[in-house]
C-alpha cells in the first residue's frame, strides 16, 4: 500500500531526503502546505538536523511556514494572556487542550503546530460561571436556534463556540472529551484528575497520555476525512514522546480507565504500521491480542490516504461508521427528524 | 493531460492541465524561456496548479486549484484571467519570503517607483503607458520588499488592463498588441499587455525604492494635480494593503516605517492622462 509522502518524510526524513527526486519534493511541499504542515516540517528537519542540507527551495518554503507559525504562536500566547486576569477567578480547574496544550506544554508535537482556536476543558457544573466569566472579559456566544443550542449542550461536548468581540479569536468551551450523544460513558473526571497546572499561569494541562487519548478519540470515532494525515502525524509525535518518557503502558491503563481503549489500541497499530514505529514488546503483546482491534476500520482509513474510487468507497464508509461512533443510532434518527422538519419549515416560510 | 512550467522570478510554477489551448494561450504572454513546454526535471517548483475541467462534458468549466485548495472555476473562454488572478492568489496568499503590497512597481535609472491603490484608480493604465514610456516594469500587481536588502524583488507578469484602460493603451500607441481581450469577467473586460523586452531581461534583477505614488483617476477633477503625501498617512496605507504585514509583525513595521523614510510620497490626482504623464515623469526624472 502507497503510504502519503508526508508520513513518509515524518517517518524517517534522513532516508526520504536521501530518495527524494525534484518532482517528489515539489509534491512534497504542496501537501504540505495544503495541510498546514509546512512548519512542522521545518521543525522536524530541524530536530533531524537537515536544515542546512535540503535543497533551496525547500528551505525557503520551510521559511515561508516558519514565519507564519511564529505569528500563530505569539498570537496564541497573547490570547492565552488576554484570558488569564479572567479565569484566575475561577475556583475550579479551566484544563487548555490540543494545540494551547501542546504549546503550553512546549511538546515536540507543538513545534510549527497551527491553530484555528483555543479549546478550553472546565466541568459541566462550572460551564454556566466559566461563559460568565468569559461573556465579561468580551467573548460572545453567535445566536443559534434553539435546537442547535440543545443539540450542543446536551447532544455534543462543548458549548457552542465563542468568539472574542474585538479580537476575533474563536473558543471552543468544553464539559466532556467527546459528543455526549456517542454514548460512550467516558469518564471525563479522569482527565482533570491527570492534570497539572501550569507554572505561572491559571491554566491546567491533562497528562500527556491524556492528551494522546483526546486526540485518538477525534481521529478514530469521527467521520472527517481531510485531515487524516495532519492527524495521524500529530499522534505520532504524541506517540514518540509517551515512548521516550516510557509511558505506553501508562496510556493504555489510562485508556481503559477512561473507556476509550479501542480508539488508543488501533491508532498505536496504525502508527507501528505506518510510521514503521517499533512499539515496546510488552504494548506489542497487549495490542496483539486486544479483542479491540478493528481492522476493517484501520483498512478503510489507510484505504483513505490513496486516491481514486477504492478511496472514495472507503471515506464513505469511513464517514457512515464516524457518525455511528458519534451519535447512537437513536439520537441520530432524532436528530435527522429533526433538522429535515427545520429545513422544511424553513423552506415553506421562504418569502415569495 | 498536459504539464508544463512557468518560470518566472522569484516563482516557478507547475501546471497540469486538460485545456488543449492553455498553454498556446499563454505562450502569447510569456516568453520562451519562461514558458517551458516541459516542467523542468531537476526543478523543485513552489507550486503546483491544478486546472482541469473535474467532470467530464465540454462546457463543465475548468477549476483553479492548488492543492486541496480551490481558488475558482472559469469558462473555456475566460481561462487565461482566471489563471492571472489564480496565480496572483497563489502568490499572495501563501509566500512569506517578501513583505507584500498590493501596488504597481516600475523602475528607471535604478529608482523605482511604488504605486499602490484601488482598483478604478487609474494603476494598471498609468502602469502600462509609464512601461511603454521605457520605465521596466517589476510587477503591475505586487510590490515585494525583500527583508534583508529592503529593495524591491521584480515579479514581472503580464499586464492586465481593464474596461475604458484597454482603449486608452490603444490610443495611446495605436497597433500596440494587447491580448486575450475578455468580455464580461467579474472585473469587466479585461485585456493583457505582454512586459517589454527590458522588463523580461531583468526580471530578477531588484531595484532601490524612491518613490511612492497614489494615483487617482478622477473624470470631473483638475487635468492634473500632485500633493506630498504625510509620511504616517503612507505607512497606513501601505500597511492596509499589505497581504502580509500582520504575519511579519515588528518586522513589517520596521520594513514599511524604512520604506516611508527613504521615499518621497505623493498623491495625483487627473482626469487628462497625457498631462499627468508629463508632470509625473517631470517630477519624478
Amino acid at each position: 500500500m502507497l503510504v502519503p509522502l508526508l508520513i513518509q518524510c515524518f517517518r524517517d526524513p534522513e532516508q526520504f531526503q536521501a530518495k527524494a527526486s525534484a518532482a517528489c519534493w515539489t509534491d512534497l511541499l504542496q501537501q504540505a502546505r495544503s495541510m498546514g504542515l509546512t512548519a512542522q516540517l521545518r521543525a522536524l528537519f530541524d530536530r533531524h538536523k537537515l536544515l542546512d542540507s535540503l535543497p533551496e527551495t525547500v528551505q525557503k518554503h520551510c521559511e515561508w511556514g516558519w514565519r507564519y507559525y511564529q505569528k500563530q504562536q505569539a498570537s496564541l500566547f497573547y490570547e492565552l494572556f488576554e484570558l488569564e486576569p479572567c479565569l484566575a477567578e475561577a475556583d475550579y480547574p479551566c484544563l487548555l487542550l490540543k494545540g494551547a496544550a501542546y504549546q503550553a506544554l512546549g511538546l515536540t508535537v507543538s513545534e510549527g503546530r497551527l491553530y484555528s482556536d483555543i479549546d478550553l476543558l472546565v466541568s459541566r457544573q462550572q460551564l454556566n460561571d466559566c461563559k460568565a466569566k468569559l461573556f465579561f472579559a468580551g467573548f460572545f456566544e453567535p445566536a443559534v436556534s434553539a435546537y442547535d443550542k440543545h443539540f450542543y449542550l446536551e447532544l455534543s461536548h462543548e458549548n457552542p463556540p465563542l468568539y472574542h468581540v474585538k479580537r476575533g479569536t474563536a473558543l471552543d468551551l468544553h464539559f466532556a472529551l467527546f459528543p455526549l450523544a456517542g454514548r460512550k460513558n467516558l469518564i471525563t473526571e479522569n482527565v482533570f484528575a491527570s492534570a497539572s497546572p501550569i507554572a505561572g499561569s491559571c491554566f491546567q494541562v491533562p497528562s500527556l497520555s491524556y492528551l494522546y487519548i483526546h486526540a485518538a478519540i477525534h481521529f478514530f470515532w469521527q467521520e472527517e476525512q481531510h485531515k487524516l494525515t495532519k492527524d495521524l502525524i500529530d499522534l505520532d509525535l504524541l506517540y514518540s514522546q509517551l515512548a521516550e518518557q516510557k509511558l505506553l503502558s501508562q496510556l493504555l491503563c489510562d485508556a481503559e480507565q477512561f473507556g476509550a481503549l479501542e480508539p488508543v489500541v488501533n491508532t498505536l497499530l496504525l502508527i507501528e504500521k505506518l510510521f514503521e514505529r517499533s512499539l515496546p514488546e510488552e504494548v506489542a503483546r497487549q495490542l496483539r491480542k486486544s479483542p479491540l482491534r478493528r481492522d476493517f476500520a484501520r483498512f478503510i482509513l489507510q484505504m483513505q490516504l490513496q486516491s481514486g474510487t477504492k478511496a472514495y468507497i472507503a471515506g464513505t464508509l469511513w464517514y457512515l461508521r464516524g457518525y455511528r461512533h458519534k451519535m447512537h443510532w437513536r439520537a441520530l434518527v432524532r436528530h435527522v427528524w429533526v433538522k429535515t422538519n427545520l429545513a422544511w419549515r424553513h423552506y415553506r416560510q421562504r418569502p415569495g | 493531460m498536459s504539464l508544463f512550467s512557468l518560470h518566472t522570478p522569484p516563482f516557478t510554477v507547475r501546471i497540469a492541465t486538460d485545456s488543449p489551448t492553455l498553454f498556446t494561450d499563454l505562450s502569447s504572454l510569456y516568453p520562451d524561456e519562461v514558458l517551458r513546454l516541459q516542467p523542468c526535471p531537476e526543478h523543485i517548483y513552489d507550486f503546483h496548479i491544478d486546472y482541469r475541467r473535474r467532470f467530464s462534458g465540454k462546457s463543465r468549466p475548468y477549476h483553479f486549484r492548488t492543492g486541496s485548495e480551490h481558488f475558482r472555476m472559469a469558462d473555456a473562454n475566460q481561462l487565461i484571467p482566471t489563471f492571472e488572478w489564480g496565480l496572483n492568489w497563489c502568490v499572495s496568499a501563501y509566500q512569506q519570503q517578501y513583505l507584500a503590497i498590493h501596488a504597481a512597481v516600475l523602475e528607471k535609472d535604478g529608482k523605482a517607483l511604488i504605486m499602490p491603490a484601488p482598483p478604478g484608480s487609474g494603476k494598471s493604465t498609468l502602469c502600462a503607458l509609464l512601461m511603454l514610456r521605457g520605465w521596466r516594469l517589476l510587477s503591475d500587481e505586487m510590490c515585494l520588499i525583500d527583508p534583508g536588502s529592503g529593495q524591491l524583488q521584480p515579479y514581472v507578469r503580464p499586464v492586465s488592463l481593464k474596461n475604458a484602460s484597454i482603449e486608452v493603451i490603444r490610443q495611446y500607441q495605436p497597433g500596440i498588441s494587447v491580448f486575450h481581450r475578455t468580455p464580461d469577467t467579474e472585473k469587466g473586460t479585461v485585456a493583457y499587455l505582454r512586459p517589454t523586452d527590458i522588463s523580461w531581461i531583468q526580471s530578477d534583477t531588484p531595484a532601490a525604492p524612491a518613490w511612492i505614488l497614489f494615483p487617482a483617476y478622477q473624470a470631473e477633477a483638475e487635468p492634473v494635480a500632485v500633493f506630498t503625501m504625510p509620511k504616517a498617512d503612507t505607512l497606513l496605507y501601505l500597511a492596509q494593503n499589505s497581504f502580509n504585514y500582520a504575519v511579519y509583525a515588528t518586522e513589517g513595521f520596521r520594513l514599511l516605517s524604512q520604506l516611508v523614510d527613504n521615499t518621497e510620497s505623493y498623491r495625483l490626482e487627473y482626469s487628462d492622462t497625457s498631462q499627468m504623464i508629463e508632470l509625473l515623469e517631470q517630477l519624478l526624472c
